[in-house]
């Protein structure tokens, strides 16, 4: 009665014998991660819907493909990741998501302060102050819970680049923080005296 | 010297730093290292690495997906594996193209093989050949068969090539010096 949830290998091998429904389940279980995944990558919403879709097309074409040695997950994120590259070198509005800093990266310190003071939380933080791989590291660690070897697999490095993009992304949040801790110890008393003042 | 020292610190501390990032993967974090808890700087910021670890675990942003995301991935689904079935009706898979490949490949590798073949494998056929060629009827006997009103004209041509050779090698050796 009581059907029991395959994994997602399982399944990955039912879709290669030519079962769509079984890619639907995948689908199911992927669409909303890969479109978490892509949305950061695309910066709008109609963009990341075309590289989800782009995404699940890509797989049901490839899906003989897919080695059942690796993760099912890795497998889809690497393609996304691809699909993402391939709509930035389309569109030409970054030639290289690697090399080119985030805007925010650029602004004087006074303004990524600013900046800073309406990051509600720490991936927002992340999402303006890292460049494109160490964010995705990011995510990948974190959003999806994968291992190393699985987060080199999707970014094609090897396992200790992954560890340094890591250990990057993690050192200039820890600045980051710390820098806003002090800034906001800084200005309590400020704000105390303004407030004193206008009362 | 103090430059030294300098450059020496910084690179401990730089290493310090990427194992106690890399040990957040492992299930065991370095808390007890006592290098760590000797250096101010390292605890600091293993202390800040552990804060954001737990602010990048619980603090992950909902993204809210389109509620017509999932049908529009399954048109182009639908679409894509009409169009697959509908093009190439006697698809191969790629195994299978590579196993004729390499049938067709191996074909040709004994075709050359058998052509190549050694010496000794020569002399059976030149043998056959002859055995063969045993068979057939004499040239003579083929002549003499052959009746005269044909085989006049044509001995009569071969004497006089016979005639000219003879007189050509004759004159030949004449004019040898």
């Amino acid at each position: 009665m009581f059907q029991e949830a395959q994994s997602d290998e399982a399944l990955a091998t039912q879709a290669q014998g030519g079962s769509l429904t079984a890619f639907e389940e995948l689908v199911l279980l992927y669409e909303k991660r890969i479109y978490r995944f892509v949305r950061d990558c695309c910066g709008n919403d109609t963009d990341a819907v075309e590289v989800t879709q782009d995404t699940f097309v890509k797989a049901f074409q490839a899906i003989a493909q897919f080695d059942g040695k690796h993760a099912f997950a890795a497998w889809l994120f690497t393609i996304a990741r691809r699909k993402c590259v391939d709509r930035y070198r389309a569109q030409r509005a970054l030639p290289d998501t690697e090399c080119l800093p985030k805007p925010a990266a650029c602004l004087d310190p006074s303004e990524t302060l600013s900046h800073a003071e309406e990051w509600q939380n720490v991936w927002e933080c992340a999402r303006e102050l890292l460049p494109e791989s160490q964010y995705q590291a990011l995510w990948l660690r974190y959003a999806e819970d994968m291992d190393l070897p699985q987060i080199a697999l999707v970014l094609r490095k090897t396992r200790t680049h992954v560890k340094v993009l890591l250990f990057r992304a993690r050192s200039r949040l820890t600045k980051e923080m710390r820098r806003n801790r002090n800034e906001a110890v800084s200005r309590k008393p400020q704000f105390y005296d303004k407030l004193v003042a206008q009362i | 010297m103090k430059l030294y020292q300098e450059n020496h610190n910084f690179m401990t501390n730089w290493l310090r730093k990427f194992k106690l990032s890399n040990a957040l993967h492992a299930a065991d974090h370095c808390e007890s290292d006592p290098r760590v808890a000797r250096n101010p700087e390292l605890e600091h910021f293993r202390d800040d690495l552990q804060r954001l670890d737990r602010e990048l675990a619980q603090g992950l942003p909902t993204v809210n997906a389109p509620a017509f995301l999932h049908s529009r991935i399954m048109n182009a689904l639908t679409k894509e594996q009409g169009r697959a079935r509908s093009s190439s009706p006697f698809t191969f898979s790629r195994s299978a193209a590579w196993q004729c490949g390499l049938a067709v490949v191996v074909a040709a590798l004994f075709a050359l093989l058998i052509g190549r073949q050694p010496a000794s494998h020569k002399d059976s056929n030149s043998q056959a050949i002859a055995t063969l060629t045993s068979s057939l009827p004499d040239s003579d006997s083929v002549f003499d068969s052959v009746p005269a009103a044909l085989s006049t004209p044509l001995s009569r041509e071969l004497s006089g090539l016979d005639r000219d050779v003879a007189n050509t090698s004759q004159y030949l050796l004449a004019n040898l010096p």
